[in-house]
C-alpha cells in the first residue's frame, strides 16, 4: 500500500476521533450548501433547492455514518500503528544501546538474573505448597476435622452418622508400614488404611480400574487394595492387567481393584497403596481401643466452618456421655477442637518458613533492582547530549520516559530469561533437598503460573529500577544539558545513588541478621544431646507378617537367632532388637495404669512403649540411672518387669521412688514391676522434650515387627550389607528395609531447619555480594567524577593517605547508615522468626553485634580499590584534564 | 438530452475521481459538478458514493486532503493527487483503454455480421 511521503506525514497531526466526526459533518454540509446555492442561482426557491440537493445526494445519513465509522477506524488504526512503531523503535534503540555498552549490560543482566531467578524458584515452591488449591474438586470445602487428635473407629462412625453439616465424612490412617509379598522379594511399603468413602469424599477417580466403593470397609468385603501409580510402575511393571490380580498385604490376600493417577498423593506423596479399614463394631478391642484414625470431611453445600465446628462439638459430647468408660478428662477434652481447611492442615507447619523465605528473596530482588538503578543513574550522565537532541526534535517528556522505561524493561526481560533458566535448575535442586514427606512436594515445578508471576515481577522490576533514572534524565532542560555539567543535576544524582546504597545495605543487614539467627539455631539443634550415642550405630527394619509370626515362641526364636548371627559379624561390638527406635518413623504409644498413683481412669498417662532385648541400652549407650537393667534372666517364665526413663519418673513419681512399684494394663490383667530407671531419649524432634517411656523385655512381650540395632567398630554400612543375607538365611520371606546409620537418621531429623538456614544463608550471601558490588560501583564512580577535585586537593598539600581515608570513610559512612537502619528493621522483624528458632532469642545480642562487624568488613573490602585509585591520582594530569 | 443517466460500472468511479483531480486540487462538490458536466449528465454520480470513494482513495494514499477556503470563503476540504495516485491513474487509464477497445472490437464485429 503506497504511503504518503514521510515529509508530508510530519505535518499531518493525528486526528482525534471527535475531530473525525466534525470534519465529516462539515464536508457534507459544505456540499449540500454549494448545491443549494447553485440551484437557487438557477431559479429555484430556497427550500426547494435544499430539498433537491438532499434528494440528489442519496442516503445522507447512511453516508454520514459510514464515513464517520471508516474515519474513526482509520484514525484508531493509524494511531495504533504509530504507537507500535514507536515501541518497536524504542526496542531497537534500547537493544542497540545495550549492545554498545556490554560491560554495563552484562553486570545488569547477571544481577537481575540472580534476583529474579531466586524469586522465581522460591515462588515456585510457595505456589505449589501453599497457594495452589489442592488438586481435588472444590478443594476448599474439604476440612480436616479436629486435626490435633486421632479418632477411634467408634468415634468416626458416630461422627459420620450423626453429623448434619458434612456431605461426606471419611477416615484414614497415614504412614502405615505394610508388607507387600506374593511375587518376588517381599517389600516394605508405606500405605494408608482408609474408609471406603475416602476417595469419593475427595472426588478422586482411579486411572485404572476403580477406587473403593461403599461398604468395602465392612467385615467380609474388605479384601481389596488400591495401588498408587508409583507402586504400579515399580513393583508391577506398569502391567495393564494388574486389576484383578491377587497380592499379599501383611500376609493377607487382597485383590487389586484399581490404580490411582500419578498426581494423587493423599495423605502423603509417599503413600504407595490404600487398603480399606475394617469397621467391625463386634471387635470391641480395636473398635473402641485403637485410636489412630484421622478424619477428613467435605462440607455440605451452604454449611459453614462454624456450623461444622459446633456440630462436631455436640457429637463429641454426646458420644462421651453415652460411653463414659473411654473418653478422656472432660474438662480439657474439647479445648482444641477445630475444623480447619484440609490445605491449611497439610501445609500449616511449613507456612511460616515459606513466607520467611519469600520475604527474604523479595529483599534480594529489591537489592538487585537498586544496583541496576544505580548503574542506570551512572550511565545517564553520558547520555545527556543524546537525550537533549531527541528533545530538540520534538520528543515530549512522556515519549522520552517511555523510551527509557522500554530500555529498562528490556534489561529486566533479559535478566528474567537468564533467571528463569537458573530457576529451572534451582527448583529441581531444592525439591531434591526438601524432606521427602513434605506435603505436595511432587507438585512443585516451573509451570505457567510461575512464569506468569515471573513476567509480572520482571515488568514491575524494570519499571521500578528504571523510573528514577528515567524521570531524572528527562527532566533535563535543553540549555542546561548542552552547557557543562550542571551542579544541581550532579548533586541530585549523587544523593539518589547514596540513598539507594543505604537502602540496599539496610536490606542486606536484615537478611544477614535473619540468616545468622537461623544458623545459630541450627547449630544449637545439632548440639542437642539425643540421650544416646548415635555414632557407629546401624539399624534396619525387619518386618515379618503378623499372621505368619503369630506365635510368641516363633518370634522369640527368630530374634535370638538373628542376634546370634548379627553378633558374629566382624567388628560388631553390641547388638540388640527393639520395637521402636529413636527417630523412627513408626511410633508406638500406650496408656498405662500406675499403681498407687492418683489418676483419672478416663485419662491415663501415655508412654512410649518399647520392647527391647537386654543389650539394648548398652548398644545405644543409654545410661542406667538407678536400679538394674534387663538381663537374659528376664524371660518368658520370669516375673514381668519394666524399665522407665527419667522423664517418666519425674513426671509421674515426683516425690517417691518408682522402683518396686507396679504399672500395667488392667484390661489385660498384666502388671509389671519397675526395676530400674534409664536416661531419657529424644524420639522424633530434636527440639521437643522426651516423652515418658516404658521399656519391657522383648522376651516377655515379643512382637513380630522389630528393629535391629548393631554397634560396630568399623564401617557401619559394611555390617549393614550383611543384614539382608542373615535374615534371608533365617526366613526368606521377611523384608528388610530402612537400613541406615543412626547418624543419618539424626541428620534427617534436622533436615528442615537445616535447609531453611542454608537457603536464608545463601540469600544473605547473595545480598552481601550485591550490596558490596553496589557500594563499590557508587564509590568508584564518584572517584572517577571527582578526579579533578582530588587533584586540586593533592596539589594543595593533601597526602595520599588522607585522600584514601576520605574515600574509604565515605563508603563506610554509607554502609554504616544502612547498617543502623537495617539493625532497627531486623530488631522489629526478627520477631517473626521466633517459632523457627531453637534456644535462640529473636534479638540475640551476639548475632546483632556480629552482623555490623561483618558488614563493615565487607564495606571496607568494597571501597579498597576505589580508595587506592583515588590515592594514585596524578594531580598534574588531573588538573590539566577537562 | 432527455435520456436517463447511466449507472456507473463498478470501479469506474475511482478512475473518474483520480482523473478529475489530476488537473489540480478540488473539493468534493467541485469533483461532483465536474464529472456531471464533462459527461453531459450521462453518468449519474451518486454523491454519497462519491464521498465514500474520496475517503477510500485517501486511505489508500492515492489522494490527500487539506482544509482550505473555497471561492466564497467557506471552509472546505480539498483533495489532491499524490505521486502514487498519479502512477495509479496512469495504470488504470491504460487498463480502461484496453478494456474499452476490446469491448468495442467485439461490438463492432458483431454489427457487421448482423
Amino acid at each position: 500500500m503506497p504511503q504518503p511521503s514521510p515529509f508530508r506525514r510530519l505535518f499531518r497531526l493525528p486526528l482525534r476521533t471527535s475531530r473525525v466526526r466534525d470534519d465529516v459533518d462539515a464536508e457534507l454540509a459544505f456540499h449540500l450548501d454549494e448545491r443549494t446555492r447553485e440551484l437557487r442561482a438557477l431559479g429555484h426557491a430556497d427550500a426547494e433547492a435544499r430539498a433537491i440537493s438532499l434528494k440528489e445526494f442519496g442516503d445522507l445519513e447512511r453516508a454520514r455514518r459510514s464515513l464517520r465509522t471508516a474515519g474513526e477506524r482509520h484514525v484508531r488504526g493509524s494511531r495504533r500503528a504509530r504507537w507500535l512503531g514507536e515501541i518497536a523503535q524504542d526496542l531497537r534503540y534500547g537493544w542497540r544501546t545495550l549492545v554498545q555498552h556490554p560491560g554495563f549490560t552484562i553486570v545488569a543482566v547477571i544481577t537481575l538474573a540472580l534476583g529474579i531467578g531466586a524469586t522465581a524458584t522460591i515462588f515456585g515452591v510457595v505456589d505449589a505448597l501453599l497457594l495452589r488449591p489442592l488438586p481435588y474438586h472444590q478443594a476448599h470445602r474439604l476440612m480436616a476435622v479436629w486435626p490435633s487428635r486421632t479418632f477411634l473407629p467408634a468415634e468416626y462412625v458416630g461422627l459420620r452418622e450423626r453429623n448434619t453439616t458434612f456431605e461426606s465424612v471419611a477416615g484414614y490412617r497415614g504412614s502405615v508400614g505394610m508388607n507387600l509379598s506374593g511375587d518376588g522379594e517381599p517389600q516394605r511399603v508405606e500405605g494408608s488404611v482408609v474408609t471406603a468413602n475416602l476417595f469419593s469424599t475427595l472426588r478422586a477417580t482411579a486411572a485404572l480400574g476403580r477406587t473403593l466403593v461403599a461398604g468395602e470397609d465392612e467385615p467380609g468385603r474388605s479384601d481389596v487394595v488400591v495401588l498408587s501409580d508409583a507402586l504400579w510402575r515399580e513393583h508391577f511393571g506398569a502391567d495393564a492387567a494388574v486389576v484383578g490380580r491377587a497380592v499379599r498385604v501383611d500376609g493377607r490376600l487382597r485383590t487389586v481393584v484399581g490404580v490411582m493417577p500419578r498426581d494423587f498423593a493423599f495423605p502423603s506423596g509417599t503413600t504407595r497403596l490404600w487398603v480399606p479399614i475394617t469397621l467391625d463394631p463386634t471387635e470391641v478391642g480395636s473398635f473402641w481401643g485403637y485410636s489412630q484414625t484421622r478424619v477428613v470431611a467435605r462440607l455440605a453445600p451452604g454449611r459453614t466452618v462454624e456450623q461444622a465446628t459446633a456440630d462436631v462439638s455436640r457429637i463429641a459430647e454426646q458420644l462421651r456421655t453415652e460411653n463414659p468408660l473411654w473418653t478422656p478428662d472432660s474438662t480439657t477434652w474439647l479445648a482444641n477442637l477445630s475444623v480447619v481447611p484440609l490445605q491449611e492442615h497439610l501445609v500449616g507447619d511449613v507456612r511460616l518458613t515459606l513466607l520467611v523465605l519469600l520475604g527474604a528473596v523479595g529483599c534480594v530482588l529489591l537489592i538487585a533492582c537498586a544496583n541496576v538503578a544505580n548503574l542506570l543513574l551512572a550511565r545517564a550522565v553520558g547520555r545527556e547530549r543524546e537525550i537533549a537532541l531527541r528533545a530538540a526534535i520534538g520528543a515530549g517528556r512522556g515519549r522520552l520516559v517511555r523510551q527509557l522505561l522500554t530500555e529498562s524493561v528490556l534489561i529486566a526481560v533479559l535478566g528474567a530469561t537468564a533467571g528463569l533458566l537458573i530457576a529451572l535448575g534451582s527448583v529441581r535442586l531444592l525439591v531434591g533437598l526438601l524432606p521427602a514427606d513434605t506435603p505436595r512436594l511432587a507438585e512443585v515445578a516451573v509451570d505457567m503460573r510461575v512464569i506468569a508471576f515471573t513476567a509480572a515481577v520482571t515488568i514491575l522490576a524494570g519499571v521500578l529500577f528504571g523510573l528514577l533514572p528515567a524521570l531524572r534524565v528527562s527532566r533535563l532542560e535543553l540549555q542546561q544539558s548542552l552547557k557543562l555539567r550542571g551542579a544541581g543535576g550532579t548533586r541530585g544524582r549523587r544523593r539518589a545513588a547514596a540513598m539507594l546504597v543505604v537502602a540496599e545495605t539496610a536490606l542486606a543487614v536484615m537478611l544477614v541478621t535473619g540468616a545468622g539467627l537461623l544458623l545459630k539455631s541450627l547449630w544449637q539443634l545439632q548440639r542437642v544431646d539425643p540421650g544416646f550415642q548415635p555414632a557407629q550405630l546401624v539399624t534396619a527394619r525387619i518386618s515379618p507378617a503378623e499372621e505368619e509370626f503369630a506365635s510368641r515362641s516363633r518370634r522369640r526364636d527368630f530374634t535370638e537367632r538373628l542376634l546370634e548371627r548379627a553378633q558374629a559379624l566382624p567388628g560388631v561390638t553390641a547388638t540388640a532388637v527393639t520395637t521402636q527406635l529413636p527417630f523412627d518413623q513408626e511410633q508406638a504409644m500406650t496408656a498405662l495404669f500406675l499403681e498407687a498413683v492418683t489418676q483419672n481412669p478416663n485419662n491415663l498417662p501415655m508412654f512410649d512403649h518399647r520392647r527391647v532385648s537386654p543389650e539394648y541400652f548398652r548398644a545405644l549407650g543409654i545410661p542406667l540411672l538407678r536400679g538394674r537393667a534387663f538381663t537374659p534372666a528376664d524371660d518368658a517364665q520370669a516375673p514381668l518387669v519394666a524399665l522407665i526413663d527419667d522423664a517418666a519418673a519425674r513426671a509421674h513419681w515426683p516425690d517417691r521412688d518408682p522402683i518396686g512399684m507396679r504399672v500395667g494394663f488392667p484390661w489385660f490383667n498384666r502388671w509389671m514391676t519397675i526395676v530400674g530407671i534409664v536416661g531419657s531419649v529424644r524420639n522424633n524432634e530434636l527440639d521437643s522434650s522426651p516423652h515418658p517411656s516404658l521399656y519391657v523385655p522383648f522376651a516377655q512381650d515379643p512382637q513380630a515387627s522389630l528393629r535391629l540395632v548393631v554397634r560396630t567398630s568399623g564401617d557401619p554400612m559394611l555390617a549393614a550389607r550383611a543384614f539382608r543375607g542373615i535374615v534371608a538365611d533365617l526366613e526368606p520371606d521377611v523384608p528388610v528395609s530402612h537400613v541406615r546409620t543412626m547418624d543419618a537418621l539424626l541428620t534427617d531429623a534436622a533436615a528442615g531447619p537445616r535447609l531453611t538456614a542454608l537457603l536464608l544463608g545463601s540469600f544473605a550471601a547473595i545480598a552481601l555480594l550485591l550490596g558490596a558490588v553496589g557500594l563499590y560501583g557508587v564509590i568508584s564512580y564518584q572517584v572517577g567524577q571527582r578526579t579533578r577535585e582530588i587533584g586540586v586537593r593533592m596539589a594543595m598539600g593533601a597526602r595520599r593517605s588522607d585522600v584514601m581515608r576520605q574515600v574509604a570513610a565515605q563508603g563506610v559512612g554509607l554502609a554504616t547508615a544502612g547498617a543502623v537502619v537495617g539493625l532497627v528493621g531486623a530488631g522489629v522483624l526478627s520477631r517473626v522468626l521466633t517459632s523457627l528458632l531453637y534456644e535462640v532469642s529473636a534479638t540475640d545480642p551476639y548475632i546483632f553485634a556480629l552482623v555490623p562487624l561483618l558488614l563493615m568488613a565487607v564495606a571496607l573490602l568494597a571501597v579498597v580499590v576505589p580508595a587506592r585509585r583515588a590515592a594514585t591520582v596524578d594531580p598534574i594530569r588531573a588538573l590539566r584534564a577537562e | 438530452m432527455p435520456r436517463e443517466p447511466l449507472d456507473l460500472l463498478q470501479g469506474t468511479l475511482d478512475v473518474l475521481v483520480l482523473k478529475t483531480l489530476s488537473w489540480g486540487p478540488q473539493h468534493g462538490y467541485a469533483v461532483s459538478r465536474w464529472i456531471r458536466r464533462r459527461t453531459d449528465d450521462v453518468l449519474a454520480v451518486e454523491d454519497a458514493a462519491l464521498y465514500q470513494a474520496l475517503h477510500r482513495l485517501e486511505r489508500r494514499g492515492w489522494i490527500e486532503s487539506e482544509w482550505g477556503l473555497s471561492e466564497n470563503n467557506r471552509r472546505a476540504k480539498y483533495y489532491r493527487l499524490t505521486s502514487a495516485g498519479r502512477r495509479q491513474l496512469r495504470t488504470e487509464v491504460a487498463t480502461w483503454r484496453r478494456y474499452a477497445e476490446a469491448v468495442f472490437k467485439v461490438i463492432e464485429t458483431a454489427d457487421q455480421h448482423a
